[in-house]
């Protein structure tokens, strides 16, 4: 039951991410910029950010944190490229919902993909790991530029 | 020992409860430790049978409950052996003890360019007072470090003592590296200075022999929930020298001599630093933890976990991927590191196989910044954690490995 339980949340898929991310690099020329910051556990997430005429045309990131957060970092980088910024943040409130708050929230087609990390419901505390890259994302499309 | 260690662990009804806890592992003890029935048993009778204010009735319950109060004062006092009765001072726990020092005290007694300095290794909880009072005084905050061997580096903290060095707050265990600090001689050394120093027992008051009438420090601090007494109380020993100088830090009932509308003449320490209703409960709980350790012994303790963490160490240290903090002359605090594998998945899977150990940056990030570690694991061990215990969680760590295809 235990192991069943684990696997659920580090699905082949996550540890996949996790060991090979998407987009897993310090950009140099980027418009917007954050630095992520989880108290709890320490972990820290830049994501940088190449924006023109409100369409996100590059995203990457760059963290040293757990299996899920990294995962996750790497599936959002992927998701949210060539997508305009009201999309991204329409992405951001969608997932966080579908993290915390409903079990009936569905995911869009497109972020089909996310659905992996559905068990975290289970395991409360991690759900911040998840969540902190796409917080991270909507703080620095919020302007905070380098 | 085996024996021994079964008995011991009848003690405390979070081994015995049939559904989750039952056979949790517990090897977060330096963050809180567990509470031995004795003391629950205490908590309990008070609230059950006397249930009154202390120093404040002339009834039969409030008179005996002043009196416990009081001599929980005298067993911390014998605990600590120190004759200063009447300079220990019940607290909320170490934050509160060092920020009572900070402002009632050191605010009064440092000046512009004075200089306090602090370990490296330090707990957020002994920096952030010092900095903040440090701005507010424009003084400047030191920290010094640790040689190779993670040991506090003394030389480092003699080449940072200056004329304008006013005081050092350093802990006596540190609560990543577990090494104990040879705290005699650097009070003896900053003494000699004049430079007021400040230890902070919170790990070590459960775990070593303490004497503070040979260490001699002016303040020592711990808290009661890290010495299997109830969370919400600390204890602030004040130096008998110095005792003088203490100003009042929050005001109120029952630190008061009297009360004119405009004047208040305050009452001498320890109640000028507790006014209000102090945490009854947790001082009466406080007494029967102190006697919960006599009754087991320091010595036995100490001898159970070096024992344990011995074996520990050795055991870990067979790992392949597996990179311990510290080597050398620990205490009970095992901080590690998986190669490849985020501390936070490490203790996610321990916590479905019933294990708890810590993650984090401990309340150190300046420590973890200085070794440059992003986050670490750690076991805190106790007399109560047994050899098996530290098997299961080895074989448990093997298998992490597995379960994230490392």
């Amino acid at each position: 039951m235990t192991i069943e339980k684990i696997n659920d949340l580090y699905q082949d898929i996550i540890l996949e991410h996790n060991q090979t991310p998407f987009n897993f690099y310090k950009m140099k020329k980027a418009t917007n910029y954050f630095k992520g910051f989880n108290p709890f556990c320490g972990d820290q997430i830049e994501i940088f950010c190449n924006i023109k005429k409100h369409t996100i045309k590059e995203i990457s990131f760059w963290s040293q944190g757990c299996a899920i957060s990294k995962a996750s970092a790497s599936i959002m980088t992927s998701l949210l490229q060539n997508c305009t910024i009201p999309e991204a943040l329409d992405m951001f409130s969608l997932f966080y919902q579908y993290l915390t708050i409903n079990k009936k929230v569905k995911l869009t087609y497109k972020m089909r993909e996310l659905v992996i990390f559905q068990r975290i419901r289970h395991f409360p505390i991690r759900i911040k790991c998840a969540s902190l890259p796409w917080h991270t994302m909507k703080s620095a499309l919020e302007k905070k530029s380098i | 020992m085996p024996y021994f260690q079964k008995q011991i662990k009848k003690d405390f009804s979070f081994f015995q409860y049939k559904n989750t806890a039952n056979s949790f592992i517990y090897f977060d003890n330096a963050a809180t430790s567990l509470t031995p029935k004795s003391v629950i048993n205490s908590i309990k009778k008070y609230y059950s049978t006397y249930s009154s204010n202390i120093h404040r009735g002339v009834y039969r319950s409030s008179m005996i409950v002043s009196q416990m109060c009081e001599e929980t004062r005298h067993s911390v006092a014998y605990f600590l052996k120190t004759q200063d009765i009447d300079t220990i001072v019940f607290t909320s726990g170490v934050t509160e003890s060092i920020n009572i020092v900070a402002y009632t005290f050191i605010l009064n007694n440092i000046r512009k360019e004075n200089e306090v300095l602090i370990a490296i290794t330090e707990h957020h909880s002994n920096i952030v007072p010092w900095q903040r009072i440090c701005k507010k005084k424009k003084c400047k905050l030191i920290s010094f470090y640790l040689k190779a061997n993670k040991i506090l580096n003394w030389k480092d903290l003699v080449k940072k003592l200056s004329n304008h060095t006013k005081f050092i707050s350093v802990s006596h265990i540190s609560n990543i590296l577990g090494i104990n600090n040879d705290i005699r001689g650097l009070i003896q050394y900053a003494h000699k200075k004049g430079i007021f120093v400040l230890i902070d027992g919170a790990q070590s008051v459960s775990h070593a022999s303490i004497n503070l009438s040979i260490m001699k420090p002016d303040f020592y601090v711990f808290s009661s929930h890290k010495m299997y007494g109830p969370t919400g109380l600390g204890v602030l020993y004040i130096n008998q020298n110095i005792k003088e100088s203490i100003a009042n830090f929050h005001t109120g009932g029952g630190a008061i001599k009297s009360v004119n509308i405009n004047e208040t003449v305050f009452m001498p320490l320890p109640q000028k630093l507790e006014p209000g209703t102090p945490n009854i409960s947790g001082i009466i709980g406080l007494k029967s933890a102190i006697n919960y350790i006599n009754t087991i012994t320091i010595n036995n303790i100490e001898k159970i976990e070096l024992h344990i963490m011995n074996y520990a160490e050795n055991l870990l240290k067979k790992m392949e991927n597996v990179n311990l903090i510290t080597a050398f002359r620990k205490s009970c605090i095992l901080c590690f590191t998986l190669e490849k594998i985020h501390p936070h998945d490490i203790t996610t899977i321990l916590n479905e196989y019933k294990i708890a150990i810590r993650t984090g940056f401990l309340c150190a990030e300046p420590l973890l910044n200085y070794l440059n570690i992003h986050s670490i694991n750690r076991m805190s061990i106790v007399f109560y954690n047994t050899v098996n215990e530290v098997k299961r969680i080895y074989y448990i760590l093997k298998k992490i490995k597995w379960i994230l295809r490392k």
